[in-house]
């Protein structure tokens, strides 16, 4: 079956994948959310149970199934979970982008509870893809870290929105807290395709991004289902982390 | 150009720490919306 699944996914552009796929679960958690008007959604449960059967799927699809890669040999199974959490961190931060924009042209409290709630798991998601980039690099490079442009990037990257989260925290009225985060949030997005292009700009020790078409589909096809599995699980983080950036302003908003 | 030999234990402790972390956050994110809600 997986040999079927692998050839129909070696058609497709794996640009178009991830973005197709977290539009279509993003559409319908924001139409179910509209509809129950809250928690009750049941959807973010349906999505939860599905990141979970993906995640229990994935590790024999990547660990056996899939072939070793032919010059990393069995560590380049790493990438399978290395390559969607970092990309998909960068695409947290350009929804707090959109998120920290759409609240300086039009404040609200949904838009700042957007912006924060981003940031927070993109923090997890690019800690972690970073901390397994440097298990990876070890066996590999033969060095756990070494400044190159593309890891000095993403260091900057994530201290610089550890400092988004940190003057979030430092900040302790509300509409100016929301709009200090929104400017740091526009001007810290600089750096997000600095770190993207570091490595067709410089020169990199980082591989450049790859095509399916030089791809065996095998690898293609987990490397996709890796990245629905980590999206099916950022929808369910984003929005619940939504909610509660929401609840605690409501809190905040009602007097004692 | 040779190939990597070996290395699953670096293969393992990817999976171990992100299992861990992913565990860790999502637990984290549940207590606390169980603790604030009214």
């Amino acid at each position: 079956m997986f040999d079927w699944v692998a050839s129909y996914s070696s058609g497709l552009q794996a640009a178009l994948w991830a973005p197709l796929v977290l539009l279509v679960f993003v559409l319908a958690l924001t139409l179910t959310h509209l509809v129950d008007r809250g928690s009750r959604s049941w959807v973010w449960k349906v999505l939860l149970g599905i990141a979970v059967l993906m995640f229990v799927v994935q590790a024999p699809l990547a660990l056996s199934w899939a072939p070793a890669e032919r010059y990393m040999g069995d560590t380049g199974r790493i990438l399978y979970m290395h390559v969607p959490l970092i990309s998909l961190a960068m695409a947290l931060l350009v929804i707090n982008f959109g998120a920290s924009i759409a609240y300086l042209m039009r404040p609200s409290m949904t838009a700042d509870a957007v912006a924060e709630a981003s940031v927070s798991v993109a923090m997890m998601y690019g800690v972690l893809g970073t901390l397994l980039g440097a298990i990876w690099a070890k066996p590999t490079w033969g060095t756990w870290w070494t400044w190159d442009p593309r890891l000095t990037t993403s260091a900057i990257l994530l201290v610089i929105y550890t400092g988004y989260l940190a003057l979030r925290r430092f900040v302790d009225e509300q509409e100016r807290r929301a709009t200090w985060s929104a400017v740091v949030g526009i001007l810290a997005a600089v750096n997000i395709p600095v770190t993207y292009f570091s490595v067709r700009w410089w020169r990199s020790i980082h591989q450049v991004q790859s095509n399916p078409s030089t791809v065996d589909p095998q690898m293609v096809m987990v490397l996709r289902w890796s990245y629905t599995m980590f999206i099916a699980l950022l929808v369910v983080l984003l929005y619940q982390r939504t909610l509660d950036a929401l609840e605690a302003r409501k809190r905040e908003s009602t007097p004692p | 150009m040779g190939q990597v030999v070996g290395g699953w234990s670096y293969v393992w402790a990817s999976y171990a720490v992100t299992w861990i972390v992913v565990l860790v956050y999502g637990v984290n994110l549940y207590a606390r919306r169980r603790a604030k809600s009214p």
